[in-house]
Formats: structure tokens, C-alpha cells, sequence
């Protein structure tokens, strides 16, 4: 975003003066390279930066923060997508929600474009005009497009280049469990490389189906440039259709895949 | 063992492993013992269909069926049906894809001499 973000700026300082926070995370410049910050002074807010090429998984670094800290409050500068991932922190008891304050950013239409991203503004913005969703399934559409044969022998390609650096899911906003499937020995063999294949990206697509926030993250991270946003994006698009949901979205509606759900017994196909 | 506990990890591990297709049978809705796990089946099937056709494997490769312990006919009807329908399908993808990498295995039974 190109204005100068004062307003916000303002209101962050405002924040640490008045001791809302203890500490605001957002992207500070480092020898002119925009990282990861916390910032708890509002004179260091000078570095403070909004950077459109910013991918990291902002919320992830927090929760490692608010666990060393669980009685302190904490800001975060939040896009559209790390609000999401925020949410879906809550849902999963990895962030207090009356311990995060989120200060919320929009993202320009040529990234909101980038990133084929159907919801580009957080819920709550500080200043600017929200972008348009930009929501672009046609890489969906193209990998269907194919005969099942094809489709197959596709994936199977895509996912044969994998060197395991597990990459992807460490940079999942959404990821969080202390014990991984992708680590467990009797469901995927160890060692080899690429790993067991389908099964080894199959595992995390499926656990992706009711928590995934399309960011993009892992696509972006994947050293090997295997497309798995599309198994990610296919699975996100499979529980809206069957169930109306869509992660990230509500703070007080449960995925319809955990086992303690709302007890809705809503069968797939009857929608909501 | 309650449908519920078929956990999608064990569906993908069993075509992993070279299954042509995997049927699961669980209790009517409504009468889990449980409560909800056989919903919570129905669902997850559902999405694992739509997974498992994105990446080329035939949806009608896994089936759910409510099967009843008293509802043996139904059970043999399934279990024959299904099986009519795999082998109209032919063998897994997965068998082939993992096979090549093996020495080229005799598909037709051998004839013995007398």
C-alpha cells in the first residue's frame, strides 16, 4: 500500500503509550530488508514498515511470543489473511483473543490480484479503501479440465519432486499441532526421498479441508514449486459447498470436520 | 469398530498401500451408539471423494454404506457390488504407479504343464 500509513502508525503509538499492549508485531526494516518486529517503544515505530511483498506467517511468530508471555496483551498488523489465520487461532485455543489486539491493514488490487485472494481487507481496517476481491479458481478448473488418467500422472509428477523439507507446513498460518502426521512413522514411511507419494501431501490436504485460509504461504515457501495451494484451495472449496463453511471467517462457528463439533448433524450435500 | 474412528489418515494409507478400493460400512444415522460418529463419517467420506477425484483417483473407488449387524443380506448385496464396480474399474493407479518401478510382474496366470 502506498499511503503513508500515519493514521495507523498513530494509533499504534497510541497503544504502547497508553499501555494497551505490551508489544505491537509487524514488519520492521533491518538493513533494508523488512522482518518480523516487535515492536514495544513507540519511538521504534519509525522503522515500522507495510510491505506488499510480506509473507510471513506473522501469526505463527505471535503465538511463540504469547505462550512465553501468556499474561501480556499483544498487537499484531494484521492483512486480510493473517486476520483469517487470527481467527482460526482462536477457534483452536492457540491465541487468547482478549489478549490480541489486531491492527488491521488492506492489501493494493494488483496484490490482492497476486495472490487470487477473495478476501483482501481485514475485518476491521485502520485507513484506505478496501480492495475488491480478486477470487480466481481457474487453476482448479484447469487440473479438472484434464481426464482422470492425466490428472494423476500430474500429481503424481508434481509430488515426485518433493525433497520432504517440510516447508509447507511450517510456514502454515493454520498449523499448529505439537505431533504432525507428516512425521508419523506408521502412516508414512520414513526416510526415502521424494517421501511416500500421494500419501504424504494427501495427509496434509485432508487435515487442510476445514482450516485452510488460502493465503497462499505454501505455495510461495515450496522450494520445489509443487502447486499444492490447489490441493489446499480444491479441499477449502469442497467443505464450502458441501457444508457453507469457510475457515477463517467466523470466530464462533466450528469446523464441520473436528469430531467436537457444534453437534450439527447436518449431512453433507444439504448445504445451509 | 465404529465407523467414526475410520480416521482419513487409514483411507489414504490403504490406497497408499495399493488397495483398489475401500468400503466402509458403518451404522445407520441415528442409531450410533456414539451419538455422532457415523456423521462425522458421512462428512469426512465426502470431502475425501471430492480430494481423491481432484488428484485422479477415482471417486467410486470408496464407498459408505450404512449396513446394520442384523442387515446381512444388504452386507453381501454391497460387498458383491462393490466389487463389480472395482473390477470394471480396473486396478488402482497407485498399483501401477508403484509397480513400474518393479520388475515387470506376469499378468496372466501361468499355464502349467501336464
Amino acid at each position: 500500500m502506498k499511503e503513508s500509513m500515519d493514521k495507523t502508525r498513530e494509533k499504534m503509538a497510541r497503544m504502547l503509550d497508553e499501555g494497551v499492549v505490551s508489544g505491537i508485531l509487524g514488519l520492521g526494516l533491518r538493513h533494508g530488508h523488512p522482518v518480523p518486529c516487535l515492536f514495544t517503544g513507540s519511538a521504534s515505530l519509525k522503522d515500522w514498515v507495510v510491505d506488499e511483498t510480506d509473507r510471513y506467517p506473522i501469526t505463527k511468530i505471535l503465538i511463540r511470543i504469547a505462550r512465553k508471555h501468556p499474561d501480556e496483551t499483544f498487537g499484531v498488523v494484521a492483512r486480510g489473511c493473517k486476520g483469517r489465520s487470527l481467527i482460526e487461532l482462536f477457534k483452536n485455543h492457540q491465541l487468547h483473543s482478549e489478549k490480541i489486539k489486531v491492527i488491521g491493514i488492506g492489501c493494493s488490487q494488483e496484490l490482492a490480484k497476486r495472490c487470487r485472494c477473495d478476501r483482501p481487507f481485514p475485518s476491521e481496517m485502520e485507513e484506505g479503501e478496501p480492495a475488491r476481491p480478486a477470487e480466481d479458481l481457474s487453476d482448479l478448473a484447469e487440473v479438472e479440465s484434464l481426464p482422470e488418467e492425466e490428472r494423476f500422472q500430474y500429481w503424481m509428477k508434481q509430488f515426485g519432486k518433493c525433497i520432504k523439507c517440510y516447508g509447507c507446513r511450517n510456514v502454515c498460518p493454520a498449523c499448529f499441532c505439537p505431533v504432525c502426521t507428516l512425521e508419523d512413522s506408521s502412516l508414512i514411511k520414513p526416510g526415502g526421498m521424494p517421501p511416500e507419494i500421494p500419501i504424504f501431501h494427501l495427509h496434509k490436504a485432508f487435515h487442510m479441508a476445514d482450516r485452510c485460509i488460502d493465503c497462499g504461504l505454501c505455495e510461495e515457501a515450496c522450494p520445489m514449486s509443487i502447486p499444492v495451494r490447489r490441493l489446499y484451495r480444491r479441499v477449502r472449496k469442497s467443505v464450502k459447498d458441501l457444508f457453507g463453511y469457510v475457515p477463517g471467517e467466523k470466530q464462533d462457528e466450528k469446523g464441520p470436520l473436528e469430531f467436537l463439533g457444534d453437534g450439527s448433524y447436518e449431512l453433507p450435500g444439504t448445504g445451509r | 469398530m465404529c465407523s467414526g474412528r475410520i480416521s482419513p489418515h487409514f483411507i489414504l494409507k490403504a490406497f497408499q498401500e495399493g488397495a483398489d478400493g475401500v468400503l466402509i460400512a458403518g451404522c445407520h444415522i441415528g442409531s450410533c451408539h456414539y451419538g455422532k460418529g457415523n456423521y462425522i463419517t458421512a462428512k469426512r467420506v465426502a470431502v475425501m471423494k471430492d480430494l481423491l477425484g481432484f488428484v485422479g483417483l477415482s471417486p467410486k473407488r470408496l464407498r459408505l454404506e450404512w449396513i446394520a449387524t442384523s442387515e446381512s443380506n444388504k452386507f453381501a448385496h454391497v460387498v458383491s457390488d462393490f466389487t463389480r464396480e472395482i473390477n470394471e474399474l480396473g486396478p488402482s493407479p497407485m498399483r501401477k504407479a508403484s509397480s513400474k518401478k518393479k520388475p515387470e510382474r506376469a499378468t496372466e496366470p501361468l499355464a502349467l504343464q501336464p
